[in-house]
């Protein structure tokens, strides 16, 4: 169903992220926060690339930048072949039509005091000023309907709706204006069970209609196995581990992600169990050295505080960015 | 004689349209050492009911009937001061948002042993701070002592989660509510914490009351679930086989929604439609107009809940679903 063409259509190559918090002029060193060190990834088209990794790995913070809400501190974007990252506004624009986005809570991101009508025409009348009212009109109601929404309810104001008509909601804006790639920043993470399905379900059936390309951000692995076509695993603001969706959940192999992995509560009546992950996530302020994870991992020697482990190409075609699998070390 | 026996609980909301109904006669019992799981998703119900059982309830709910038996006494007739002897006492309740219970101004240490005096008059300060610290150990807060002088502010949410369930276990109590103690957390802190808390529940003999939307969990950590929809029971029973052979169309509609239960890249099974609200409730069985095996009669009346050896259903058409013959 959703084959992955070879050729990419976003890359993000080598992108750092730092926010500068400021500080005293008298700091020595001002306190700065490493939210993203070096983490490439290719969205291949027609694929759904889903992003995981837990509070703070900097997931959001790499989607952000892919479309161009942040600046990155270092690095290129490439979307279908141009660099974007560098472009001025006016010529990033027709980008902006292309790479839309769906957020986390339809609670805040939908205006309350704006009928669903004039959300969803407003992004249409900017990048298509020369459509007819009659066509704008035409294009809402069949968005609403590709989004399992009845079209009978554009004059209506978000508040009547309930969380998963909202998203739906946020997901027909997305798709207004016609995008080749969406990034969706954990869109169902709000909704309850029963709605969190009816969302995914539009969004594999729109992406198989319109042709659609997306970066999924998540925390939950179970919707990333469901959903994903290859899944990138961060943690501290690195890349762990990149690898097609069945092969990661077969044969995880940094062992940070067979942590996140055994973790995931599944529907079993063996009792849960501590993950075997000392510690805590230390601050993106202060890094450890070598490999970030090399403090909580239960496969680190000296090489992983002292050397960056680079992401290495597996024979299954996963990348993987540790020491102990390089060396063999995991068995 | 169970530790709670919550018998034909109501609770409502006098509002100024009308009467709502949040939780509509709702039955269960915790015994000694048990846990227990109260599963729905928002609106359900499940957190109102445990607001209840500790006359927590915010104005202008009011427990509208039932009975709620802890240790021999009906919570429900308790006066407020009575109630303060049971509530943080022998029942405890752990929160979500660990930020919200937790005071920011004081220290973990001056918290806990105020917790601690509060319920024990005659406690001395030193006797109130080897407790504290021995809890905190107990929740694998590494260097407790030196813990004892941190504010939440410097503990990670993980860390102010073990806290909150060190002081929930401070005054030894018989019970504790844990209402989504974990749904702010990610997956690994989740693992923790929760096995975690199997685990201090069995060492201490504490009765727990998980309230979640998460079933996997549930299914992980309890041993008998109650799951609401619209306020009331819509099937019991032991955990594994409510989760492995659930009959209620929504219980068993809320299992085949997981995303990691089906075949990657197909349709998720869904619920049609969303929970009503409380204002709404659909005549009869609150379920019907979501569900795929809806008859007439499922319009007529509220169905029973019919026991079936210890798992409860209230279905009309509950013997057809389990004989797998409905359509």
């Amino acid at each position: 169903m959703r084959e992955a063409a070879d050729h990419p259509l976003v890359e993000a190559r080598g992108i750092v992220k730092h926010f500068d918090l400021g500080g005293h002029f008298l700091q020595r060193e001002r306190p700065v926060v490493k939210a993203l060190n070096d983490v490439s990834i290719t969205v291949r088209r027609g694929e759904a690339f889903c992003l995981v990794g837990e509070s703070g790995c900097g997931k959001s913070t790499l989607a952000r930048v892919i479309m161009g809400l942040l600046d990155p501190t270092d690095g290129a974007i490439h979307f279908d072949g141009t660099r974007i990252d560098a472009l001025k506004h006016t010529a990033r624009k027709p980008f902006h039509r292309r790479m839309q986005m769906i957020f986390q809570n339809p609670y805040a991101s939908l205006n309350p005091r704006r009928t669903v009508q004039q959300t969803l025409e407003e992004p249409v009348r900017f990048h298509f000023p020369k459509l007819s009212d009659a066509e704008v009109k035409e294009r809402v109601e069949r968005i609403m309907v590709s989004v399992g929404n009845d079209p009978g309810w554009v004059k209506r104001y978000p508040h009547e709706f309930s969380g998963g008509q909202r998203q739906r909601i946020s997901i027909a804006r997305a798709l207004m204006v016609e995008p080749d790639f969406v990034v969706a920043d954990e869109p169902i993470s709000a909704l309850d069970v029963s709605i969190q399905a009816q969302v995914l379900n539009v969004m594999m059936d729109t992406q198989d209609k319109l042709d659609l390309t997306y970066l999924f951000i998540t925390h939950d692995l179970s919707v990333v196995r469901h959903f994903g076509s290859r899944v990138g695993v961060m943690y501290l603001g690195t890349l762990c581990e990149l690898a097609d969706t069945a092969t990661l959940f077969e044969r995880p192999r940094h062992p940070y992600t067979r942590i996140l992995l055994s973790a995931i509560p599944r529907i079993s009546t063996d009792e849960m169990q501590p993950p075997g992950l000392p510690g805590e996530v230390p601050s993106a302020m202060n890094l450890p050295s070598g490999c970030v994870f090399h403090d909580r991992c239960p496969l680190a020697n000296a090489r992983c505080s002292a050397e960056v482990p680079k992401a290495l190409p597996q024979d299954d075609g996963a990348l993987v960015a540790c020491h102990a699998v390089e060396e063999g070390r995991d068995a | 004689m169970p530790l709670l026996d919550v018998r034909d609980l109501v609770v409502e909301f006098p509002t100024r349209h009308g009467t709502l109904t949040a939780v509509d006669s709702v039955s269960f019992t915790v015994d000694k050492g048990e846990r227990l799981g109260i599963v729905g998703e928002s609106g359900a119900g499940k957190s109102v009911a445990a607001f209840a059982i500790l006359n927590l309830l915010s104005r202008p709910g009011r427990i509208a009937g039932g009975q709620i038996l802890f240790e021999g006494r009906d919570l429900t007739k308790l006066s407020t001061q009575q109630m303060r002897s049971v509530r943080g006492n022998r029942i405890s309740m752990i929160f979500q948002d660990p930020m919200m219970t937790l005071n920011p101004v004081l220290s973990i240490g001056t918290q806990m042993i105020e917790t601690l005096k509060a319920h024990r008059r005659d406690i001395s300060d030193a006797e109130a701070k080897r407790i504290a610290i021995a809890r905190l150990g107990e929740v694998k807060i590494p260097s407790p002592e030196n813990r004892m002088g941190s504010y939440p502010h410097e503990l990670s949410g993980g860390m102010r989660q073990r806290v909150v369930i060190a002081i929930a276990l401070l005054t030894e109590p018989a019970l504790i509510i844990a209402d989504e103690p974990t749904t702010a957390l990610d997956v690994t802190i989740q693992a923790e914490i929760m096995s975690l808390m199997l685990a201090l529940c069995r060492s201490h003999g504490v009765g727990l009351i998980l309230i979640t939307h998460d079933l996997a969990v549930v299914s992980q950590v309890t041993q008998r679930v109650v799951v609401l929809y619209a306020g009331r029971v819509v099937e019991s029973g032991a955990t594994a086989r409510v989760v492995h052979d659930p009959v209620h169309p929504y219980t068993r509609g809320l299992l085949s929604a997981l995303p990691g239960e089906g075949t990657p890249g197909a349709r998720l099974s869904q619920i049609r439609g969303s929970m009503p609200s409380l204002n709404a409730i659909p005549e009869g069985c609150p379920f019907h107009p979501r569900c795929d095996y809806a008859q007439d009669r499922c319009r007529a009346a509220v169905p029973p809940l019919d026991d079936f050896e210890g798992h409860r259903v209230r279905c009309v058409r509950a013997d057809e679903l389990m004989a797998g013959a409905a359509a």
